[in-house]
């Protein structure tokens, strides 16, 4: 399993590993959903970049980003819609 | 789907019973599930905003009826997670654990959901059931929810809970009344609590404390809701716009470009009425009080009364309470007045207390467009995209994007511009932006600015106006400039980066914005008021005492010639402080004529244009007629016989009024939302301090380069 940080992911969506800052920022992150386990979709990149994550759209600084560690390999694309959807029917969870 | 599940689950004993009368509920939820439209629909527009010693945070609170009693329900700010990480979030986990300045654990809980992003609200949702308190659910927004065809099992998501869920819509108003019987049988006892047992570490919780709740409430929101795959296609494709770089600013840019232009336009109304009113009250003041000799006990008694009340009118409005000395002073202040001779207690009246009064209530017409527009643009979702954007260009000076709407708003008057600072999480982050706001140019600085600029340049409009561009972009550059000073300096501390939830678009509520503009309104009005009502008595008796031996008589007094009111201002202890003071500000190119100015005018900036009618002669009626004051101003000499108002004194005094805090309303403001004198204290310190400097810089070299 390669792992890439966020702020380097392209449009996709991704499976979060883990959050290696600490402290505020780290709380501030988790508790949007950006949280390991969690589906990530990045709906618009640049600085700050657009999330999708638990169903709601969240702004994020680039910095940020930096400290997410995703799973390189998207989550296939099929289960976009349902990850984005605040995986409701239950289809995606690993 | 919506039928409310009243079936119990292991039930603990001891079943809790409150007397509904007195009791006290909290509204707890995540930000924009509709805590604020839930609370303003279930208490009317009668809410008062509450003021808790020690915190700076506004909780607002209001009475509503229940079935068998009343209750005290209490909006607290919405949080993501107990995990607190701003002043606001920290007031709500507070009240949850009784820590609220004395007030106990609240009675009940609602807890509101939004229907239509219910997985992400149940995370906070777990944190606040575990806590263990009575709690019911609110399922709001559910008319959004059905709209949007998202189907939730209430009953089996209530038994998921294990607690009350009630579908509601504070729009729309349906099920407030299951509601409101829901929270008052668990108050009374009747509704078992519940043994509750949620996700949070029950299984393989590492590292991450969140990751189980997200787990929890992922597998929740999959069993008990559908959500179709369209859910917020509409938002996407705004946001497909508005957060764009270039053309999300632009955005931005235009849509408050047409809200200073409606604050603008609109206010003209309102504040002409202020105005006349104002002028109204003291004119028919003027005419009530006898000119001839009065009674002197009637007269007393008379006066002492109407001060006494209103000293208690004002009391009442600053919050202030009657021990002892408050009392006193008070009747203290009474007898005072009232044995004012009757000239002095006229013009106390009249100049003093209602032109002083007046003239900050001039602004609250601007301030209550204002915050109706804010109010607005932050329900609709609007807010959010605002901060985004603008979160790389306020980088720069290292404050977030979210600090750029209290900018935008001092624009208006530094005051609601402070109020807006609140929606910074970030404490230092706010108190840097609270400190320079007063920088920008407000309304207030207007008059002057005109002033200035027929002085400077009545001969070509151009360069008038240039010099209203530069006073803005100097007001603005100083701003940017020093928020990035306390940044490096004092207020040092690791930059926050932005993580920002950018909630769906909605239609705004109408409803909600004339609540804020009424809930700040009230602010202003007391906390403004009530200063400026105090300070402009004091400079009142700065600029009236001690009075020429040789004064006019009383009923001379009336018909005072421009001369003598020049001469007894000079005589003043206002008159007399400017020249002492001169030495000081000779080398901005003050002469203490214009010190008298800048003295009176240290409460609210506007006052220096009819000062300067006084002090320089022409009697403070004229002030209104631009021309003659600035004619009058050209002719000043300095004692060697070169003018006074030369370019070079007229960029110093533009430099000074552009920079220097001059507005204490303002500074109450500081005090009350810092929650100290100290930094009220450190922005009139740091302000007055760089306004002298960069005038006597702008003077000397003017006066160098020979203008
Ligand atoms: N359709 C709908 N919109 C709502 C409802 N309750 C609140 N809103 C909207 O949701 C947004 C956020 O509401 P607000 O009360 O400010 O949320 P708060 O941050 O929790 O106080 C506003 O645009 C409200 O008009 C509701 O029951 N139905
Ligand atoms: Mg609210």
């Amino acid at each position: 399993m390669s792992q890439i940080t966020l702020s380097h992911a392209g449009p996709g969506t991704f499976r979060c590993i883990e959050i290696t800052g600490e402290g505020e920022p780290a709380i501030r992150l988790k508790r949007m959903g950006i949280c390991s386990g969690r589906h990530i979709t990045i709906v618009q990149s640049g600085d700050p970049m657009i999330l999708r994550v638990v169903g709601a759209r969240i702004g994020l600084s680039r910095e940020l980003a930096a400290t997410v560690i995703v799973d390189s390999n998207g989550v296939n694309t099929d289960h976009v819609a349902s990850a984005a959807n605040a995986s409701c029917n239950g289809e995606n969870r690993d | 789907m919506t039928e409310i599940c009243h079936e119990s689950n292991a039930s603990v004993p001891p079943p809790h019973a409150v007397n509904p009368d007195g009791a006290t509920v909290a509204l707890v939820g995540n930000p924009n599930t509709g805590k604020t439209t839930l609370f303003n629909k279930l208490t009317g527009l009668r809410a008062k905003t509450a003021n808790f010693p020690g915190i700076t945070v506004d909780l607002r609170s209001g009475r509503v009826k229940l079935p068998s009693g009343y209750v005290k329900v209490v909006d607290l700010p919405g949080l993501y997670s107990l995990q607190a990480v701003s002043p606001e979030e920290q007031v709500t986990v507070n009240a949850l654990a009784g820590d609220l300045a004395e007030n106990p654990v609240p009675d009940v809980v609602v807890l509101v959901l939004d229907a239509t992003n219910l997985e992400r609200n149940l995370v906070l949702a777990s944190e606040v059931l575990d806590l263990r308190l009575p709690t019911v659910v609110a399922l709001n927004q559910s008319d959004a929810a059905r709209v949007a065809d998202i189907r939730i099992d209430v009953s089996q998501l209530s038994d998921e809970l294990k607690c009350q869920v009630v579908p509601v819509s504070a729009r729309t108003g349906e099920g407030l009344d299951s509601l409101r019987l829901i929270v008052d049988e668990t108050l009374s006892g009747k509704l078992p609590i519940l043994a509750q047992d949620h996700q949070s570490c029950t299984v393989g919780c590492t590292g991450c404390t969140f990751a189980a709740r997200f787990d929890w409430a992922e597998r929740v929101s999959s069993d008990n809701i559908q959500v179709p795959p369209t859910q917020g296609r509409r938002t996407d494709a705004i946001d497909r716009v508005l957060t764009k770089p270039v053309v999300g600013v632009a955005a931005f840019m235009s849509i408050m470009l047409v809200v200073f232009y409606l604050i603008f336009s609109l206010a003209n109304i309102p504040m002409d009425m202020v105005d006349g009113a104002f002028g109204t009250m003291g004119a028919s003041a003027e005419r009530l009080i006898p000119k001839g000799p009065v009674h002197a006990g009637l007269w007393f008694g008379t006066v002492f009364c109407l001060s006494i009340s209103l000293l208690a009118a004002g009391y009442a409005a600053a919050g202030i309470s009657y021990s002892r000395r408050n009392s006193v002073t008070a009747i203290a202040i009474a007898i005072a007045v009232s044995l004012l001779p009757v000239e002095d207690f006229r013009s106390l009246l009249v100049d003093g207390v209602i032109g002083g009064v007046g003239g900050v209530i001039i602004f609250l017409p601007q301030i209550c467009i204002l915050f109706f527009f804010i109010s607005l643009l932050e329900d609709s979702g609007y807010m959010a995209r605002a901060a985004f954007v603008m979160e790389r260009l306020m980088q720069f000076v290292g404050l977030p994007g979210k600090a750029f709407v209290p900018m935008l708003s001092a624009h208006a008057c530094a005051i609601p511009g402070i109020m807006a600072a609140r929606v910074i999480e970030n404490w230092r982050d706010r108190l840097v932006t609270i400190l320079v706001l007063p920088l920008l140019t407000c309304s207030a600085r207007l008059p002057v600015y005109t002033m200035i600029a027929a002085l400077l340049f009545s001969d070509s409009p151009f360069n008038a106006a240039m010099v209203f561009v530069g006073a803005y972009v100097l007001g603005i550059a100083a701003a940017l400039l020093s928020a990035w000073c306390l940044k490096k300096t004092i207020l040092r501390g690791v930059p926050i980066p932005l993580v920002i939830e950018l909630p769906s678009y909605r239609i705004p509520s109408v409803r909600n914005a004339l609540a804020t503009v009424i809930d700040r309104g009230t602010v202003f009005v007391r906390q403004a008021g009530t200063v400026i009502l105090m300070i402009s008595v004091v400079l009142w008796a700065l600029a009236t005492y001690p009075k020429r031996p040789d004064s006019p008589t009383a009923d001379a007094a009336l018909e005072q010639s421009a001369a003598e009111e020049e001469e007894a201002l000079a005589y003043s202890f206002a008159g007399r402080a400017g020249r002492l003071v001169e030495p000081i500000f000779r080398p901005l190119g003050f002469d203490w004529k214009i010190n008298v100015g800048v003295l009176t005018s240290f409460a609210a900036r506007e006052v220096v244009v009819s000062t300067f009618a006084i002090v320089y002669g022409i009697g403070e009626d004229s002030a209104e007629h631009e021309a003659t004051l600035v004619e009058t101003l050209r002719r000043q000499t300095r004692p060697d016989g070169s003018p006074v108002f030369t370019k070079a004194t007229g960029f110093s005094l533009l430099v000074f009024f552009v920079l220097a805090m001059q507005c204490l309303p303002t500074q109450a403001v500081t005090k009350r939302e810092t929650g100290s004198w100290k930094w009220a204290v450190f922005q009139l310190v740091y302000m007055s301090a760089m306004a002298y400097v960069a005038a006597l810089v702008t003077f000397q070299s003017c006066t160098a380069l020979g203008f």
